[in-house]
């Protein structure tokens, strides 16, 4: 009897195969989803951008005590729900939600300084002022338009910090629609006039970023934020999170499929044709088959904490920190210690006391 | 009618700036007792309302302190129609100002601009963040207001730190937005924001000294907000 010529499938792990990968093995039993492809420091630091979906990996990495670049906290003992309502600890900077590849690029730009801070809008609405590149940053805009502008050289300041500081630069791609002023070619993050600003027809226009250009500019976004951290590795995600609403002409669940397909393939082009960017499939995870939408809310929108726990444990199973540590402790070394000041205070207090002895004296 | 014509001119209650007005009303002849705490338990929220004393705090040893200006007083609450009351209340800033800077926080443009580290916060934000801290001392002394008349007296302003101003500018207006009557020696002086004339500084560097203290109840002098009981 001859043998058969062997396969090249033949030698192939089970997760390669559908019925022994994703039928057997059912939504819970997935192995081998995600193999970072990177042996990163113990000590690794990750900044985490773009869509909704991205907060899920900031919030999962503070609580596993791994380094997420917090380049604009909230002020010391600022109160939880303040914190919240301003929009720190969400991102790594104050960027707000960075949907599309073209957002990226233009805060990458920002913060190489090949675009001045002052470029961008301001939208002036009750006698508040807004930022053009996050409206929804404060819960009532700015006082001023100082006020914006220096809040914007300070997320600024910030994003440079989350580029420069991490190993691991995690970006969440969320939409491929999006609006861009038809003169100066700046993105929004939201169309104008839906929480801040007055919507221009032929000034504000419509774009559904076509995959070529989606590419292009997250390349061009990667490259100007390797030129403030040469060594910058990009960890890319597509948020499995479908479109609220659809501008584009078509049903929104065929505008969300068109959506999600060209970021997930510009994702995996990129990863593809560069060593130091990787994707990870959460967006498989939640709207994969194996899932059968199970995760989805009653809203078939958002992502339910089963989904998101989930993804998370793929995350830390494929990711791997075995290297030897590299940051130290001195990242905050410049900082003055938040214990000097407590001094400081005590001793205040100290000498206050000290000087209401003086009241009880009657003489 | 016998225990009014025992009782001071005024009565001082609040941090440890209750000092400095004690001596300045001992400057103008202002007959005046003083209920001063440290800051630290105005801000930590020990000092509260109360039915019967009129203020109350937590800790015996702080409580006998009150009882005996309660019984200076003839007795009674602390807080009463016919009893003046000035109140260094509301503002503790050494306990409000530095924690908000730990990370770097500033509310100035110049001192964003002068260095790399610092972060900008929005007048919003310190305003909210001024408010959540402080509005427990609003209250009362929004409450204090409706059983005696009541004079707030904003704490001498020694620091250049752009973060001292902002956040005593939001609270010197959030008082007054309360209805509180509030005397700010900073404003009445023309200081527009600078910090005290070292001339008024104590040598502990955080409080005014006599000159100071004459100085300010002088000004409430002439200004009607306080004084002597018959005049």
């Amino acid at each position: 009897m001859q043998d058969r010529p062997s396969s090249p499938y033949a030698s192939l792990p089970p997760e390669a195969y559908w019925r022994t990968g994703v039928a057997d093995a059912g939504l819970h039993g997935l192995k081998a989803l995600w193999a970072s492809r990177w042996v990163l420091p113990s000590d690794a630091r990750f900044s985490t951008f773009g869509s909704c979906f991205a907060q899920h990996i900031s919030r999962a990495l503070v609580a596993r005590q791994i380094d997420w670049v917090d380049a604009e906290p909230a002020p010391g003992r600022c109160p939880p729900e303040i914190a919240r309502r301003y929009n720190y600890g969400i991102f790594s900077a104050r960027t707000a939600n960075i949907y599309t590849a073209a957002q990226l690029l233009y805060l990458a730009r920002l913060a190489v300084g090949d675009v001045a801070a002052e470029a961008a809008e301001f939208w002036e609405d009750g006698g508040r002022v807004y930022d053009s590149l996050r409206p929804a940053i404060e819960p009532a805009g700015f006082a001023c338009r100082e006020e914006a502008l220096f809040s914007r050289y300070s997320m600024i300041r910030a994003f440079r910090r989350a580029i420069v500081r991490p190993d691991i630069f995690v970006f969440t791609l969320g939409l491929t629609e999006g609006w861009e002023n038809a003169d100066t070619g700046q993105p929004y993050p939201m169309c104008p006039g839906t929480v801040a600003g007055r919507f221009a027809a032929g000034i504000h226009v419509f774009r559904n970023y076509r995959v070529a250009e989606v590419a292009r500019d997250l390349s061009a976004a990667i490259e100007a934020m390797r030129r403030l951290n040469p060594a910058l590795r990009v960890l890319l995600t597509v948020s499995p999170v479908p479109l609220t609403a659809t501008r584009s002409g078509q049903h929104v669940l065929v505008a969300t499929t068109y959506s999600k397909s060209a970021l997930r393939a510009v994702a995996g082009e990129l990863a593809a044709a560069d060593p130091e960017v990787d994707y990870f499939p959460s967006y498989e995870i939640i709207a994969g088959a194996p899932a059968r939408a199970g995760f989805f809310a009653p809203n078939m929108r958002s992502i339910e904490a089963a989904g998101v726990d989930l993804v998370m444990r793929h995350f830390f199973a494929g990711l791997d920190l075995s290297g030897p540590a590299a940051h130290g402790q001195g990242s905050a070394a410049e900082d003055r210690p938040e214990s000097d000041i407590e001094a400081e205070m005590a001793s205040e207090d100290l000498a206050c006391e000290e000087s209401l002895l003086e009241t009880f004296n009657r003489g | 009618v016998a225990r009014s014509k025992a009782l001071p001119d005024l009565l001082i209650v609040g941090d440890s700036h209750t000092a400095a007005l004690k001596a300045g009303c001992d400057a103008h002849g202002l007959r005046a007792e003083v209920l001063g705490f440290s800051g630290n338990l105005w801000h930590a929220g020990h000092v509260v309302l109360h039915r019967t004393h009129g203020l109350w705090v937590r800790g015996a040893a702080m409580q006998a302190r009150l009882k005996a200006v309660q019984e200076a007083l003839g007795g009674g609450s602390l807080l009463r129609p016919d009893l003046p009351v000035l109140a260094s209340v509301g503002f503790h800033l050494g306990r409000l100002v530095p924690p908000f800077g730990f990370r770097k926080h500033v509310s100035s443009a110049a001192e964003f601009e002068a260095e790399d580290g610092p972060l900008f916060a929005s007048s919003a934000l310190i305003a909210d963040y001024a408010e959540h801290f402080r509005r427990p001392h609003i209250r009362l002394l929004i409450r204090m207001a409706r059983q005696a008349p009541v004079t707030a007296v904003a704490p001498p302003h020694f620091y250049a730190a752009p973060n001292y101003r902002a956040f005593y500018d939001y609270l010197v207006r959030a008082i007054r937005g309360a209805g509180v009557t509030l005397y700010d020696a900073r404003e009445d002086w023309g200081q527009d924001g600078a910090p005290l004339d070292p001339q008024y500084v104590a040598a502990d560097g955080v409080h005014g000294n006599e000159a100071y203290s004459a100085k300010v109840v002088g000004h409430m002098l002439d200004r009607g907000l306080v004084r002597r009981r018959g005049d």
